[in-house]
């Protein structure tokens, strides 16, 4: 008995004495998924109310806006033919009337500031008994509103007077000035019947008009730039893949003239090729705009709506769009208006392209490289821990357009996406359009190993390219609340845990 | 994280399950101990058994000394397993997750013996308690070995817990008193009572432990709530009435009720401390240094009292010449950091191959909150000198590999 109790007691003692091992903690790998972004992109965060904007059907609006001018209209050139020679001159008074009109018809003088001119006079074979002959211009003002007189003593050479400071006419004045009136006082007074005098007279030199009212007729006015009207950036060569079904072209003219005028002009769009479209600033019934004249009020402010054919310019999703030839004419036939020097019209212009569209299979690539820069010590976790990793999206498109998207990394740069030996790693995902997949659509992007290896470097060089997928209709991109983006992703990464190197 | 792990890892195994024992002898008998206790040992056992023949029975300092560390899920062998290899695969993983019952529990507890005497029908002792608890829920292991998935983590107080507690005793016992108007058909019934004083050393209790973690294509959301009380210097009492009565000449029956009115009023130095981490929405693409909300305040709060729940013990002893034999059955009222509200039995014995040799063997039985555990003891008895030392193997017949806990005793009583 007693050594059954000793060999037990013996037994225990010898199995009680365990082995316990060094703690040393194993390495393992576990799984951590890590969510990357739960967000709605609404295209209505696109709206900046400036550039981008939504029209009255919630469509999203391109739009672009500037201003150009006429040239101020200067002075204007008032040509007359007036040609008077060997005119007798009986008795003690006389009067005379000239025809006083331009040679090419185009103006009509009610009143005018005179900024330069002039025109010559001479009075010859005077009598003897004759002392003076004063001439005095009824449609000729001076500065104080005096008559423009000239007087004589027969001195037999042509005189010339200079007419800057002058005015012809009466202000306001609504009677269109088509001739001169003449009339000559003779002193001493002579029986009636005696030739007292000859008088020559001319104007042929162009009259430069300051301020003017009258008549304008066939009277061209150019634009001041005719250049670049629009111009159009296309960010990464967006013109290459889409082509705009409609937009519209709103020109604000101000017209400080007191005449109206007709516009005329065309539209020429070129783009990035080279190609060309060319129409005509004309109404949808074919005709030229017409211009109201401004009043006494202020200037007069007119919207001239291009829309009917603007579209037709952007079939070739122009980058540059010209007014060439275009010019103000104005005729106003009899009807008096007024102007100064200053005057011109100013034009203000609105070009808005509703996003409808319809996209072509064009890749484009973003021509800005990033390169990231990866610290040490992720550089090291990565070498060390990450195992693998993959991004799982689930991405709603509520938009009608599909497109598919391409990541090329490098450790060195300059990737080019047309040759795979510039980059490392080409990941590829694609959405599909809201027509197509209405609810969620998954995406898996997966870096092995390897591929993780590329962030051990201490430089990364990333190139994005995306290509849309083709629509054989127009689509149109909507800004309402229920047109977006939905985005959630999820990194799912296997990393090794191990012990700390001390 | 490594280290963290590595700590966590290595904590739980050491912390042992949470098993209140009043002296260290009764580590010999796996808590099956109630009519075993004599002289001092009485006073926290049955105070009814206090009977000093003659002279005084002396408890020296620390010599009397239980402590006790087990968990309800690893063994040994599992951490040599673990730590011997180099990478842990699924199966690795699996294997150490499936020992994990929903929570991985642990505690420890000490008593240790300050001194103490026990004459006539009386005693005068005093011993240290120190008993500590931590609980971590199976899912944080599984966080930490597979990563995290498309699943809502909730963690609470069920799952995920912690305290300490630790006081002196200062106990006065007597007993061997037989209770009058006793038909005399019926065996002599000894009474006892104990009452003590409680000083306390500290306490940590977690009020609260609520929070959950989610990741999803939703994003990950996170909190967590923490509310802890913690005492420092407190003052108690508690009292113990006992019953035992010799049935037979062989067969000896028992019964006491302890922490009769327990409680220890921390008053000294009381705080409360709150800890909240909050993050809600979190995705990579918009985190930031202040991504999360986190709120660590302490407040003085007034006094505090930790209760302890009566317990009712019943045990009975069955004495042969060579051998005894006894079984005994254990219910808390409820449960707290030193209680079980989960009844559990416990059935000892003691073997006398010589007069001076003492071999023990006992069987705690477990459940749900209480792992089953066997002891072993050895010990030396003379008329003057009592010594022995003991141990303990937590859900296994041997302390070793598969061994989820320890627990060693040793006893050294001078009769004189």
């Amino acid at each position: 008995m007693n050594k059954i109790y000793f060999t037990l007691i013996t037994a225990l003692i010898l199995l009680t004495a365990c082995d316990v091992k060094k703690p040393t903690l194993p390495s393992w790998f576990m799984d951590l998924s890590i969510p990357v972004i739960n967000e709605k992109f609404y295209v209505s965060d696109l709206i900046d109310s400036v550039n981008i904007v939504t029209d009255e059907n919630e469509v999203l609006t391109v739009t672009a806006n500037g201003e150009a001018d006429t040239n101020e209209f200067g002075t204007l050139p008032f040509t007359p033919s007036v040609q008077v020679s060997g005119f007798p001159i009986l008795g003690s008074s006389f009067d005379l009337t000239i025809p006083f009109e331009d040679q090419e018809g185009k103006v009509g003088v009610a009143y005018a500031e005179i900024v330069e001119g002039n025109f010559q006079s001479c009075f010859r074979d005077l009598h003897p008994d004759v002392q003076q002959i004063s001439l005095t211009f009824s449609d000729f003002y001076l500065p104080n509103n005096q008559n423009l007189v000239l007087t004589s003593n027969g001195s037999g050479n042509w005189v010339t007077t200079n007419l800057a400071g002058l005015h012809i006419g009466v202000a306001n004045s609504n009677q269109v000035i088509n001739q001169l009136h003449l009339s000559f006082q003779v002193i001493p007074s002579m029986p009636e019947g005696v030739q007292v005098a000859t008088f020559d007279f001319q104007a042929k030199e162009p009259i430069s008009l300051g301020e003017f009212r009258g008549t304008l007729n066939n009277y061209p006015i150019g634009l001041e730039d005719s250049g670049s009207l629009v111009n159009i950036d296309y960010p990464y060569g967006l013109d290459q893949a889409i082509n705009l079904e409609s937009a519209y072209l709103q020109i604000t003219l101000t017209n400080y003239l007191g005449f109206g005028s007709v516009f005329s002009g065309q539209l020429l769009a070129t783009n990035s090729s080279g190609e060309t479209s060319l129409i005509d600033i004309v109404d949808e019934d074919g005709n030229n705009y017409q211009i109201e004249p401004a009043t006494e009020a202020g200037p007069r402010i007119m919207e001239i709506q291009f829309g009917h054919n603007v579209s037709q310019l952007l079939q070739i999703m122009p980058t540059t769009i010209n007014i060439i030839d275009g010019q103000f004419l104005i005729s106003s036939g009899t009807d008096i208006g007024n102007l100064r020097p200053t005057d011109s019209i100013h034009i203000f212009y609105t070009v808005s392209a509703p996003l409808t569209f319809t996209l072509h299979e064009h890749e484009i690539t973003i021509a800005e490289e990033q390169e990231f820069n990866i610290p040490e010590e992720n550089r090291e976790r990565i070498q060390k821990n990450a195992i693998s990793a993959s991004l799982k999206l689930e991405i709603q498109n509520k938009l009608p357009i599909g497109a598919s998207a391409k990541l090329f990394f490098s450790n060195t740069p300059d990737i080019d996406t047309q040759n795979p030996a510039t980059y490392d790693i080409m990941k590829e995902a694609a959405i599909n359009s809201a027509d197509q997949v209405s609810g969620f659509q998954n995406v898996d992007l997966t870096l092995n190993k390897e591929e993780l290896n590329i962030f051990t470097a201490e430089q990364v060089y990333m190139r994005f390219a995306f290509s849309f997928n083709e629509t054989e209709t127009p689509v149109t991109i909507h800004t309402s609340t229920s047109d977006y983006i939905h985005i959630k992703g999820m990194v799912t990464a296997r990393v090794f845990i191990e012990k700390e190197e001390d | 994280m490594k280290k963290l792990a590595l700590l966590i890892l290595f904590s739980l195994l050491l912390l042992t399950a949470l098993t209140a024992f009043n002296t260290g002898k009764s580590i010999f008998f796996a808590d099956s101990y109630m009519l075993r206790a004599k002289g001092v040992e009485a006073a926290y056992w049955n105070p009814a058994n206090l009977q000093q023949k003659k002279g005084i029975d002396f408890w020296l300092p620390i010599t009397n000394l239980g402590i006790c560390i087990n968990n309800n899920s690893l063994d040994l062998d599992t951490y040599n397993y673990v730590v011997s290899r180099d990478t842990l695969n699924d199966i690795d993983k699996r294997k150490i997750l499936d020992k994990i019952d929903g929570s991985l529990r642990s505690a420890i507890e000490s008593n240790v013996s300050i001194v103490g005497f026990a004459f006539d029908n009386m005693s005068i002792s005093s011993s240290l308690h120190l008993t500590g608890k931590l609980a971590l829920s199976e899912r944080y292991l599984d966080l930490l070995l597979y990563g995290n998935t498309d699943t809502l983590y909730v963690f609470n107080k069920s799952t995920t817990d912690a305290g300490g507690l630790g006081y002196v005793d200062i106990t006065f016992a007597m007993g061997n008193f037989t209770l009058p108007y006793i038909p005399k058909t019926i065996p002599p019934i000894r009474a006892g009572f104990a009452v003590s004083a409680l000083i306390g050393a500290g306490n940590a209790k977690m009020e609260e432990f609520n929070g959950y973690f989610s990741s999803s294509m939703e994003g990950a959301d996170l909190q967590q709530d923490i509310v802890l009380h913690t005492g420092i210097g407190g003052f108690g009492q508690k009292a113990m009435l006992g019953l035992a009565s010799n049935i037979t000449p062989n067969l000896e029956v028992g019964l006491t009720l302890d922490n009769l009115f327990g409680n220890i009023n921390w008053s000294l130095t009381t705080e409360e401390t709150n800890i909240q981490v909050v993050a809600n929405d979190i995705y990579a693409v918009n985190i930031s240094e202040d991504f999360y909300d986190y709120s660590n305040e302490t407040l003085d709060i007034g006094s505090y009292s930790t209760k302890l729940p009566p317990e009712l013990r019943l045990g009975a002893l069955y004495n042969m010449p060579w051998a005894n034999f006894s079984l005994d059955y254990l219910q808390g009222f409820k449960t707290s950091i030193i209680t079980s509200g989960i009844g559990r039995f416990s059935l000892a014995a003691q073997f006398l191959p010589w007069e001076f040799l003492l071999l023990n063997i006992g069987v705690g039985f477990g459940n749900s909150q209480y792992p089953w555990r066997i002891s072993y003891g050895i010990g030396y008895y003379s008329n003057k000198v009592e010594l022995g030392l003991g141990w303990q193997s937590v859900k296994n017949f041997i302390p070793g590999y598969k061994t989820k806990g320890i627990a060693i005793g040793s006893y050294l009583k001078v009769h004189i």
